[in-house]
């Protein structure tokens, strides 16, 4: 009877098993049968509505190369529709294409330029909602129409694609740019306090570039900074910033600093209901090059060099903070939030985005020379 | 409140019920009757006549011709003790004039005994059973006329292989010795690894028709009683009619139900065994195989060897670690494969997941398929290479491997990564020490390629859970499986996954419960 | 073969306590406080955390009284035959509804994220039937299951929130506490309180606790665990997503999971933290699932319980097919927490204080007639 029983539950269990395995099985999908998307790029288009770009993988032709004979077969294809929203020319693609196409493996998300000033709250949403899609992919606004960057091929990238990312990721290891990634973009935007921003992408004829970054308001870009400039927006906002800079001193010296490190500290201060802030930048560098008949191993010099950097330095960052208060008007920076984090109560009664361009904010920048290179004076 | 499954034993029952009756019919005598020719003819009769079963007749003039017959089986007896321990000293030293006198008079069986024999180990019996048992154990009946009783003498001598290296449990370091299939030589190896009187070897005997010598090893305050009793007994109560290897044993005492994991540990190897005996676990060595038992085992036992007792406790460690992801890569590797591409390529790295894709593409059978048809072929490959003859064994097995995965990627019908993945899993399956568990692994594996296919990563957790159940259920002789992790002993801890130094083993297992808990005395305070 | 009646472990009742708690409400409770109390939610897990210490020590409380009855068995003793019996078949249907309502939650969790073409159907019953499974098994079994998934439950949760904690952004986390969100204190910390739910299962293991001195220990160890967990969880969440993202982020603890990846080896790790997850809501499940079990069994005095516990998945999935989407099931599962949270909190006082009153305890002669 027992026996019975224990066969009886055996069998059920097996029974089921099968049949939910079953169900199960019909929703997998071999890998090879599976369209990649790598890049996305969207453009606004006429008619209100959208130009979509899809680079797709080529397997084939990576995967014959020591066989020979592919070499023209293209390592990325390019698909583009117009379509009312971005599901519909995601559909659109894939009736043009063998295999169902996969997310899952999307690099890069490119934004025109006139999108991102028109708003990219609805191209965000999506690329968040959906589960299939990274949050670790790359988000940049293209100089231009976000189709061309698709089209470009970079020379040195086996897989074009992939190149945005990895030119993004040398850049963060460079200690130029952080990583800016669609995820942090889609949390700066809905973050009191905070405004996203994206770096800026060009096309040339068989390389891209990277110009610049974009300032967003909300969803909107309302600004944009030229590559020297962005170096100056990290190394406010995040300590970041490897860069050189070149200064002429009044004797006609000229100096080559290289930032190698910043120590950043920015200090909130209230007055009644008035906020101001104070950024501290200790920064470190060495002489890359000199063109001088005096000595650094003279202390004096050497300081009046440091004068110097330190003036030319901050004078640029002054540049930029009031190109970004008066010009744009928008926290890019992220000091509303430390308002919030500091006085909340004072947060709930401020209008930060109209408060903030008249916020007093005092850069401090104090530039070291830590070595001299190779060359001893 | 754990389902019990009746054992498979009524059919032995009914066997032996039967052959009682029988013998009651027959009214065979259970006794010799003191009468010469009738006993002989009874001892005769009972073995058909044999035609291994050797009869000499002789007569000794004790105190007059004295009716003598020696009986044995040919081959099981060590013939120069036949010869010169029982026949020669019987005949020349009753001849010997100063010995004659004190023969006069008195019992014959007793003067036998005290100035003829010089045979070590002699007996006196006289159950017909009994010495049938032990002529057909290689012993040698000493058969006398006027004497109920018959002088058995220990004259075991048949061949028997050596002692040799151990095939399958090979280690680097460490010793070279196995167990062989002689019982006696099986005790001597124990014996000599551990000289305390406290070691017991306690005999029994099963398997109604192949008369089975087994041996129970344990040391006596080491051992929990408990466990001791309960072996013995469970093992004894076998109704089997023959038990040709541990094996039978092994499955006979299994009463959780269907499961893949041994409840006893085979090993050929002595000084494992003695580790064992010496945590206070009990050997059952059988007559006629070098695979000695151990039990109560635990889950982790199948990922130590006991070359990780010699060697520095950091290295075994190590080792030990090597064999556990081994043991789960031939588990998981081939169903993470598939549940990986199939279900979660975005886990994989870009160029990675189109790599394995331009792989594929032109292979016509679905992943599943492809894995499958390579696991079997590697099986397949495994099997026929150990039935294979000795030396080419392994060279069918690797131009078989090699030849095969390479055709096969090349003519297109699997993609290299599938190759490499099987390859991984069946080497990995080689890395644990234990045979039986290796063999468990490697079948699990295949439910779990079809979890994998069926609910990618999902469907392998479900596997495992199922996994971790089973085996938490597990018992073996009231010793939790999964001990010391579960129930959580911090004293087992220091030989369990870790190998730790010898100086924080000082504890024999805790979930051994070992009358003699220290293995190496307190340390002494400092002063 | 003799077995342990009193098999259950210290270790091991510190793993039945954090594994049963641990569920998947863990994936959207910090969006749950974060839209009541904001950047408070710290202190909300901190109250709920000494309120589940005072609850789970009633239950302690009442287990040490009641050394060698369950929960069924000292309601039965105090409340009489029927008002103990209906006590703790509200206590089983509870606990059938919570299993249910994880295998629901879960399984959407699972289909939107990382198998869209299995039906919730499926995954439902995979999670059901996985409970089931285990509640087929005695006692001993179930506490060493709990106690070798352990690791793998706090483990994997803490291996995959980890990583992303450098990505805490400071001022996200400030200020402390929002001003005005005092105010919704109370269903702070309510919602918090019911996340601890899941403790009272204690009241079936404690009979069987090998060293039932040690239970108030290990239990109050577990819940310091749970709270960890959670706080670690929900700062995460508030730190990396900030409180403007979290509030509307559906299931924060995963978005927070795919943020990171193991570089070079996996780029996304949703589908094994996933996959790890199973065993944190399968524990859950089987632990309810026990619970209705050992409650039926005890009441209607049935032996064995290989077969029939399969049943109760009949009942569980209809009810946890029966919301039409994820608000839904939310919505129900909160405001059936509530009820839980009084069941739970309430019946260990009343019995505690019927016990008192009449003076009903099991006494040591008592256990050993029962004993032989």
């Amino acid at each position: 009877m027992k026996n019975k029983l224990k066969a009886l539950k055996i069998l059920v269990f097996i029974l089921i098993v099968v049949t939910l395995s079953f169900r199960g099985w019909s929703s997998s999908r071999d890998i090879e049968k599976r369209s990649f998307v790598l890049t996305q790029g969207v453009d606004t288009a006429p008619d209100n509505t959208f130009s979509v770009t899809y680079s797709l993988a080529n397997p084939q032709a990576l995967g014959n190369e020591e066989g020979g004979g592919s070499k023209g077969k293209e390592s990325a294809i390019i698909y583009k529709t117009r379509c009312r929203n971005l599901w519909q020319g995601h559909h659109f693609i894939q009736a043009r294409t063998e295999h169902p196409l996969f997310l899952g493996h999307v690099q890069t998300l490119v934004l025109g330029e006139e999108l991102a000033r028109q708003g990219i709250g609805r191209v965000v949403d999506v690329f968040m909602r959906a589960a299939e899609t990274r949050l670790k992919t790359w988000l940049v606004v293209a100089e231009g129409e976000a189709g061309k960057i698709l089209e470009v091929a970079p020379k040195p990238e086996k897989l074009a694609p992939l190149y945005i990312g990895r030119a993004l990721e040398m850049e963060d290891y460079l200690n130029v740019i952080p990583l800016l990634r669609v995820a942090e973009f889609g949390i700066r935007l809905r973050n009191p306090g905070e405004h996203p921003v994206a770096p800026m992408v060009k096309a040339g004829d068989d390389e891209l570039a990277l110009t610049g970054l974009a300032l967003f308001k909300d969803d909107k870009m309302v600004g944009k900074l030229n590559h020297e400039e962005m170096h100056y927006f990290f190394l406010t906002v995040a300590g970041k910033g490897h860069m050189f800079k070149r200064v002429e001193t009044s004797a006609g010296d000229t100096f080559s600093y290289e930032i190698s490190n910043v120590k950043r500290r920015v200090r909130l201060h209230r007055t009644g209901d008035q906020v101001s802030f104070s950024v501290l930048l200790a920064v470190e560098g060495n002489i890359v090059e000199a063109v001088t008949e005096r000595s650094l191993r003279d202390m004096e010099f050497l300081a009046s060099v440091e004068q110097v950097i330190t003036e030319a330095l901050a004078k640029d960052c002054r540049a930029l903070l009031t190109k970004i208060q008066t010009e744009f008007q928008v926290d890019s920076f992220g000091f509303g939030a430390m308002v919030r984090g500091r006085y909340p109560k004072l947060w709930a009664q401020l209008d930060w985005d109209q408060d903030f361009p008249t916020v007093p904010i005092k850069i401090t920048l104090d530039a070291t020379i830590r070595r001299l290179g190779m060359v001893s004076e | 409140m754990s389902s019990e499954f009746k054992k498979p034993v009524p059919a032995a029952e009914i066997k032996e019920r039967h052959r009682a009756e029988q013998v009651a019919a027959n009214k065979a005598p259970t006794e010799l009757t003191g009468s010469f020719e009738t006993d002989l003819s009874l001892l005769r009769t009972l073995f058909h006549n044999s035609s291994d079963l050797v009869i000499r007749r002789f007569r000794l003039p004790i105190p007059e011709d004295l009716d003598v017959a020696v009986l044995y089986i040919d081959g099981l007896v060590d013939t120069r003790v036949v010869d010169q321990d029982i026949i020669q000293s019987l005949l020349r030293l009753s001849r010997i004039e100063s010995v004659a006198e004190r023969l006069k008079p008195g019992n014959a069986m007793d003067k036998i005994k005290a100035y003829l024999l010089s045979a070590g180990e002699i007996e006196t019996s006289s159950a017909i059973e009994k010495i049938s048992h032990t002529i057909l154990s290689g012993d040698t009946a000493l058969l006398i006329a006027g004497s109920k009783d018959c002088i058995i003498v220990n004259s075991r001598g048949f061949e028997t292989r050596g002692v040799q290296e151990p095939t399958i449990e090979a280690v680097v370091r460490g010793p070279r010795e196995g167990f062989s299939e002689n019982i006696r030589t099986n005790t001597s190896l124990i014996r000599r690894r551990i000289k305390d009187p406290d070691l017991v070897i306690e005999a029994a005997v099963i398997g109604q028709r192949s008369g089975t010598d087994i041996a129970f090893v344990y040391i006596k305050d080491i051992a929990d009683p408990q466990i001791v009793e309960e072996i013995k007994t469970k093992i004894e109560s076998i109704k089997i009619d023959a038990v040709l290897e541990s094996g039978y044993i092994e499955q006979l005492v299994h009463d959780q139900g269907v499961s893949l994991f041994p409840q006893m540990q085979a090993s050929e190897r002595p000084d494992k065994v003695a580790a064992g005996i010496l945590e206070g676990r009990v050997a059952v060595i059988v007559d006629g195989t070098p695979f000695v038992l151990l039990a109560p085992v635990v889950w982790v036992q199948f990922f130590q060897s006991p070359e990780d007792y010699y060697e520095q406790s950091q290295l075994s460690t190590f080792i030990r670690l090597v064999r556990f992801v081994a043991t789960a890569f031939s588990l998981f590797l081939p169903g993470v494969y598939i549940a990986m591409t199939s279900f979660h390529p975005e886990m994989i790295p870009t160029p990675l997941a189109l790599a394995l894709a331009a792989a594929r593409t032109g292979v016509p059978f679905s992943l599943v398929t492809e894995i499958l048809i390579m696991e079997i072929s590697v099986e397949i490959i495994r099997e026929a290479s150990v039935r294979l003859p000795g030396p080419i064994g392994p060279t069918i097995g690797i131009v078989g491997g090699l030849i095969l995965g390479e055709a096969s990627v090349r003519a297109g019908i699997v993609s290299p990564l599938t190759v490499i993945v099987v390859a991984i899993t069946t080497i990995g399956s080689f890395a644990t020490p234990n045979h039986t568990t290796a063999i468990s692994f490697r079948f699990l594996r295949f439910p779990f390629i079809f979890l994998g296919a069926s609910f990618g990563l999902i469907g392998i957790t479900t596997g495992l859970i199922l996994l971790v159940i089973h085996l938490a259920g597990l018992e073996s002789w009231g010793v939790p499986y999964m001990a010391p992790y579960a129930p959580y002993e911090p004293t087992g801890q220091g030989d369990a996954i870790l190998r730790r130094e010898f100086s924080f083993q000082r504890t024999r297992p805790p979930f051994l419960k070992p009358q003699d808990k220290h293995r190496l005395p307190r340390p002494e305070p400092r002063s | 073969m003799k077995t342990n009646r009193k098999p259950v472990t210290p270790y091991q009742a510190i793993a039945i306590v954090v594994n049963t708690i641990i569920s998947g409400r863990l994936l959207i409770l910090p969006r749950e406080l974060c839209t009541e109390v904001g950047n408070g939610s710290w202190l909300m897990i901190v109250v709920s955390a000494l309120v589940a210490l005072v609850i789970i020590s009633l239950y302690t409380a009442v287990g040490r009284r009641f050394s060698d009855s369950s929960l069924p068995q000292y309601t039965v003793k105090t409340l009489g035959v029927f008002g103990g019996s209906m006590l703790a078949l509200l206590f089983g249907a509870s606990w059938l509804i919570m299993a249910s309502l994880s295998a629901r939650i879960f399984s959407a969790v699972i289909i939107t994220a990382i198998l869209p073409r299995v039906p919730l159907e499926v995954g439902i019953l995979v999670m059901l039937l996985l409970g089931a499974h285990l509640a087929t098994k005695n006692i001993a079994t179930i506490a060493r299951v709990h106690e070798l998934l352990l690791p793998l439950v706090v483990g994997a949760i803490f291996l995959l929130v980890v990583p992303s904690l450098s990505r805490v952004s400071l001022w996200r986390l400030l200020p402390l506490i929002e001003p005005g969100s005092l105010k919704k204190l109370g269903t702070g910390i309510l919602v918090g309180s019911s996340s601890f739910l899941g403790l009272e299962i204690v009241s079936l293991f404690m009979p069987c606790y090998g060293r039932p001195e040690l239970a108030g220990r290990s239990h109050k160890l577990g819940i310091l665990i749970v709270a960890a967990v959670a706080l670690l969880t929900v700062e995460g969440c508030i730190g990396v997503l900030g409180t403007g993202t979290l509030a509307r982020t559906q299931w924060p603890t995963l978005t927070l999971v795919r943020m990171i990846s193991f570089h070079g080896i996996f780029e996304r790790l949703e589908a094994p933290f996933l996959a790890m997850y199973v065993i944190v809501v399968f524990t859950t499940i089987g632990s309810m699932l026990f619970g209705v079990v050992a409650i039926l069994a005890q009441l209607f005095k049935i032996k064995s319980q290989a077969i029939w516990p399969y049943l109760l998945v009949i009942p569980a999935y209809y009810l946890a097919v029966g919301p039409p989407n994820v608000i839904a099931v939310e919505k129900a599962g909160q405001i059936f927490a509530y009820f839980r949270l009084g069941l739970v909190v309430f019946t260990p006082l009343i019995v505690l204080l019927v016990a008192i009153i009449r003076g009903k305890e099991d006494r040591p002669d008592e256990k050993q007639a029962e004993g032989s």
